[in-house]
């Protein structure tokens, strides 16, 4: 190779070697001549993508709904069932009865008998209510059925329920019709409303997802709230460490199954690069079935935003968790994305 | 050669229009093209304007590539190519220095390319002075040929010039070159660390 060859091959290799610094102003200028020419779209989306954004709209609306169903049902029922109430008292009240005359008919005067009926107390120690429940004389059978209300303080108007209906005022006023009486007995009992103690909520939970393939977490609290601590690693991609927070809640719909709603926020650490923002936010809705009284299986989908200053060698945010984003933007040069996951798991009972 | 699956998402959302893929194919070949361009230019704000239509151009033709090469060699010739059709636009405007006479006495200045340990020292900066020091015609055809690597033939059919005059302004390039280095030896007695 001659001298000029090879002086020519080294300029050749320094100019294809070389690598102009970044600009991030000429991006700006990039995007105004892009949109003047019309070749991006400020939409953000393919007509593919909004269809999936649709779909998963409609997914997350579903699962709100049966979310809400699930709600409502195991709650009215645990109101009913974990609420015993035991007679620990009962007594005779005599309350007199005051009759008026309104267009000629005879009727009894409710201001006089009611506050009678109302009088009633309330007491809360620990876990244990007392509330006094007004019940009319059994041989007066059709005031019968309206007394057997409770009042759970002394004003029925502004009072709150526990787990009763009110006294309403009026309820005497049928009860024109019987025998012309001085004095109604009435029996009043007390009685002790018992609410179960809740359970402490110990549970330690394995599981998978698309963001991190195997996952260890910690939940203690109870089953209204309780607090997750999270660790998650993804051996491929080159390795990707989750350490989160979150909180979750338990509702029950049988003994067998409940549905776990929690909110998660991990940091992502991606290996090889230095800590940044990188931060996963999740949603979760599971689905747990019991094997045992300690063992139990569960699966359920996941609502992720990543944000995240991360960008591996091909520039995709956070080596691209996961390839199915239905949303992905660029904020200042902070990348966000959304999608739709799943999870699958199992859940240790501890305590 | 294959597209990486990357370069494949990167496409297929840039086709979309989706501004976040633009950004990343941007940024992804940024750093070469502009490299590219500024060897073709004769400032760096040339080099901004012919980079930036370049990448116009590659996003209009997106569609046109068949994925059945390298991508990036894709991207580099729609930069030399638009680089190319920026001289001619602009040729007529350019100076026009009379370089024969120049030529005659770099004759006896050239000495050959024979000092190794200096060739080996020049560094990208010094290749960029060092052919933007040369007229534009020539800077165009050495660009085109030593660097690119393209045949006079070829080089002839984009500067729609004839063969003969190709290899005649490489030749003339290069004398041209010759007695650049010896001017930045000179201002320059640190050389090669210039």
């Amino acid at each position: 190779m001659s001298e000029q060859e090879n002086f020519e091959q080294h300029l050749r290799k320094i100019a294809q070697a070389h690598e102009a610094p970044y600009e991030p102003n000429d991006w700006a200028d990039m995007q105004n001549r892009l949109q003047k020419a019309g070749l991006t779209n400020t939409a953000q989306h393919s007509p593919l993508q909004s269809n999936i954004v649709r779909r998963t709209a409609i997914l997350v609306a579903l699962v709100f709904l049966i979310g809400i169903k699930i709600w409502h049902e195991p709650n009215s029922q645990n109101s009913q069932n974990s609420q015993k109430n035991q007679i620990v008292a009962l007594h005779i009240q005599k309350t007199p009865l005051q009759f008026e005359k309104t267009n000629g008919k005879q009727r009894l005067a409710t201001s006089k008998t009611t506050p009678a009926i109302n009088t009633s107390t309330i007491r809360t120690v620990q876990n244990v209510a007392t509330s006094t429940v007004a019940l009319n004389k059994p041989d007066l059978p059709i005031a019968m059925t309206e007394l057997t209300k409770v009042s759970n303080t002394q004003n029925d108007e502004t009072a709150t329920p526990l787990g009763f209906s009110t006294i309403e005022p009026f309820m005497l006023k049928e009860v024109s019709q019987l025998p012309a009486l001085d004095t109604l007995n009435i029996m009043v009992a007390e009685i002790e409303q018992h609410r179960p103690k809740r359970e402490s909520y110990q549970h330690i939970a394995f599981y998978a997802s698309e963001a991190l393939q195997s996952n260890i977490a910690f939940k203690i609290g109870s089953e209204r709230m309780y607090s997750v601590f999270a660790v998650g690693y993804q051996f491929s991609g080159g390795g990707r460490l989750g350490i989160g927070y979150g909180f979750g809640k338990e509702l029950r719909k049988t003994n067998r199954k409940s549905l776990n709603l929690e909110a998660m926020c991990y940091y992502i650490r991606e290996n090889n690069a230095s800590p940044q923002l990188n931060l996963l936010t999740q949603g979760k809705i599971q689905l747990h079935h019991k094997f045992t009284s300690n063992l139990s299986g569960f699966a359920g989908l996941s609502f992720n935003m990543l944000v995240s200053d991360y960008k591996g060698e091909d520039l995709v945010t956070s080596a691209g968790i996961p390839d199915w984003a239905v949303l992905r933007t660029s904020i200042n040069n902070t990348n966000i994305k959304c999608w739709t996951g799943l999870n699958i798991g199992l859940s240790l009972r501890l305590r | 050669m294959g597209l990486t699956p990357q370069e494949q998402q990167m496409l297929k959302g840039c086709q979309n229009g989706q501004a976040h893929y633009q950004q990343i194919l941007y940024q992804y070949f940024y750093g070469k093209m502009m490299a590219v361009c500024l060897r073709y230019a004769r400032d760096r704000e040339e080099a901004k304007d012919i980079l930036q239509d370049g990448y116009v151009k590659v996003f209009a033709s997106l569609s046109n590539f068949k994925g059945d090469g390298s991508f990036e060699g894709w991207v580099r010739r729609i930069m030399v190519n638009t680089a190319i059709n920026h001289y001619h636009r602009h040729k007529k405007y350019l100076l026009n220095t009379s370089i024969e006479d120049d030529l005659k006495e770099e004759y006896s200045l050239a000495q050959g390319f024979d000092d190794t340990e200096i060739i080996q020292k020049i560094n990208y900066d010094d290749l960029l002075v060092l052919i933007r020091g040369l007229p534009p015609a020539y800077q165009t055809v050495f660009n085109l040929y030593v660097i690119e690597g393209y045949s006079h033939k070829e080089i002839g059919e984009m500067l729609q010039i004839n063969e003969g005059t190709s290899k005649s302004n490489l030749a003339k390039a290069r004398m041209k070159l010759q007695k650049n280095i010896h001017k930045l030896l000179e201002d320059n007695p640190q050389m090669p660390c210039v």
